[in-house]
């Protein structure tokens, strides 16, 4: 009934669009790429062209997008001055951050349905294309698994970034903020066994040798220190 | 509902923007709360409605209230109807009271469906009134509810703050700088000057005063106390700034009395038979600063 209720806030027009475009662009460039310069990538291993498309995604797609997604959520209400509105009535702000949360979650759970689909689709025309055989499901099943674990490390950073941008009170200031620490920390996770940066998580967990229950227990921490850190702003006096 | 000894000062400022402010508000009443700006009443009105802690003191109000706060809006893209369900749910509110408030307000079911963002100012208005209503028992809180709508929906605004005090157990707080548009729904008036009340007037009483007044707006204040002071028709004369105030002797009548001043060539913008509020403000406010 809240996530229904949540729904009719938003312009729905402008989220499919948003993730539409986030899918179908990055798609249509990468398979307008492969037909431009398949005389170049001729003699590549496929696997390693699939590794930079799933890269694309880890290293700033999902995050770029999880940022665009919370500053709509988080604008819906901050325009119209409901959060100084809704003090005289919440005396917790677990719910509706519970709610922003599955909401973001569920149209980035849709953007990865149809990123496996659309990648799956791209695999089997360069499959078709190219001579021989093309272990077709193990690609699939490694760009899934790839995916699916940028995925799961979006969490953290929907919390996190809910709360910068909540606290900022900015939603230009805190969309700068997250892009500039998210382009700051790709080489630093990448090139460095540092990899505590919420907006770079996605490139982290995808690193080999990472030790995957330390990034969770972390990953959890984000969470459960962003939740409690927005809610006791909310409910802060207001100035 | 009451206040008790409420002070306030907003944080790392030294100043109290309220001082051991006591109110106690009857049911079935509408409260108009009047002052000049940085007078406090926003800062009260945000007190009342638990959006701000006191420093001191104490609020005792039964529920939850409903609110009308200047600077708060709707979901652009939600129907007039579904801002309201919304709201419910965010405030653990029932559903039910959803179509008697749209009646209140004058919403009819087509308007009620249309995406927010396309009303005009006067409906929006409506909306957000119809939204503080919602509760339906309790406080009810209104801060300038007359701001930016026509004088129809003004007439619309009223009728439904009437209708909604009969109908319901509710006290209504409204502030508003528009004097001449409170005077219509107000029982009560409570004056706030620099964080205190300055004073508190049984406006609904006004009218069947068994003074016998005059009140006269003119830039002539000075010439008619000269003229009517002496007359023996006059028990005091009062002015407050370009008010003047005549309470007649027994023996005099209110034709008399301006016969005789507009015989002398006195101007005058209005004349009232009671205090109106422009003329309280002037007395109340103008003496505490």
């Amino acid at each position: 009934m809240r996530l229904r209720g949540e729904y009719k806030k938003y312009n729905k027009k402008q989220l499919l669009s948003i993730i539409f475009g986030f899918c179908l662009i990055p798609f249509t460039l990468t398979l307008l790429f492969l037909w431009v310069k398949r005389e170049a990538i001729n003699g590549i291993p496929i696997d390693v062209i699939f590794d930079n498309i799933s890269g694309a995604w880890s290293a700033l797609l999902y995050s770029v997008l999880t940022i665009t997604l919370i500053q709509i959520v988080t604008d819906v209400e901050r325009k119209p001055n409901l959060l100084y509105y809704f003090r005289a009535y919440k005396r917790s702000w677990y719910n509706w951050i519970g709610v922003k949360v599955l909401l973001i979650l569920g149209m980035l759970a849709g953007v990865t349905v149809l990123n496996i689909l659309l990648t799956s689709l791209l695999i089997g025309i360069v499959s078709f294309a190219l001579e021989g055989p093309v272990a077709f499901v193990a690609l699939i099943l490694g760009f899934s698994l790839h995916i699916l674990k940028s995925f799961l490390m979006c969490i953290p950073i929907v919390c996190f970034h809910m709360l910068v941008t909540l606290s900022l009170k900015n939603s230009t200031l805190s969309t700068i903020f997250g892009l500039v620490i998210l382009i700051v920390g790709i080489p630093i996770v990448n090139l460095s066994d540092f990899y505590f940066i919420p907006y770079n998580l996605t490139i982290a967990v995808q690193k080999p040798g990472i030790d995957l229950s330390t990034l969770g227990i972390y990953s959890m921490g984000i969470v459960v220190a962003s939740v409690f850190l927005i809610n006791r702003n909310l409910s802060k006096e207001w100035n | 509902m009451r206040i008790s000894d409420i002070s306030y000062r907003y944080p790392q400022t030294d100043r109290y923007v309220l001082q051991d402010v006591s109110i106690a508000f009857k049911n079935k009443c509408v409260y108009g709360l009047i002052g000049p700006n940085g007078a406090g009443k926003t800062t009260l009105l945000s007190i009342l409605a638990g959006i701000r802690k006191p420093l001191s003191g104490k609020v005792d109000t039964a529920s939850i209230p409903g609110l009308l706060i200047q600077n708060t809006d709707m979901y652009e893209e939600a129907s007039g109807r579904e801002n309201l369900e919304l709201f419910c749910i965010q405030a653990r509110m029932p559903l039910e009271n959803i179509d008697y408030v749209l009646h209140l307000v004058g919403v009819d079911q087509k308007n009620a469906n249309k995406a927010y963002k396309n009303y005009s100012q006067g409906y929006k208005q409506r909306l957000l009134l119809a939204r503080s209503f919602l509760p339906r028992k309790g406080l009810i809180i209104l801060d300038e509810p007359f701001t930016n709508v026509d004088v129809d929906t003004i007439k619309i605004i009223k009728r439904a703050i009437d209708t909604l005090v009969c109908q319901n157990e509710v006290v209504v707080i409204l502030s508003s700088h528009q004097l001449r548009e409170i005077e219509d729904v107000v029982d009560e008036v409570i004056f706030v000057s620099d964080g205190k009340v300055v004073a508190e007037v049984n406006y609904s009483q006004e009218n069947l005063s068994e003074h016998n007044y005059v009140v006269i707006n003119s830039s002539d204040t000075l010439q008619i106390k000269e003229l009517v002071e002496n007359t023996g028709l006059i028990k005091q004369v009062e002015i407050q700034d370009k008010w003047i105030l005549l309470e007649l002797s027994d023996q005099a009548s209110c034709n008399e009395i301006l016969y005789m001043i507009l015989r002398n060539g006195c101007s005058w913008v209005k004349i009232e038979k009671y205090r109106p509020l422009e003329y309280m403000y002037h007395k109340f406010i103008g003496d505490a600063s």
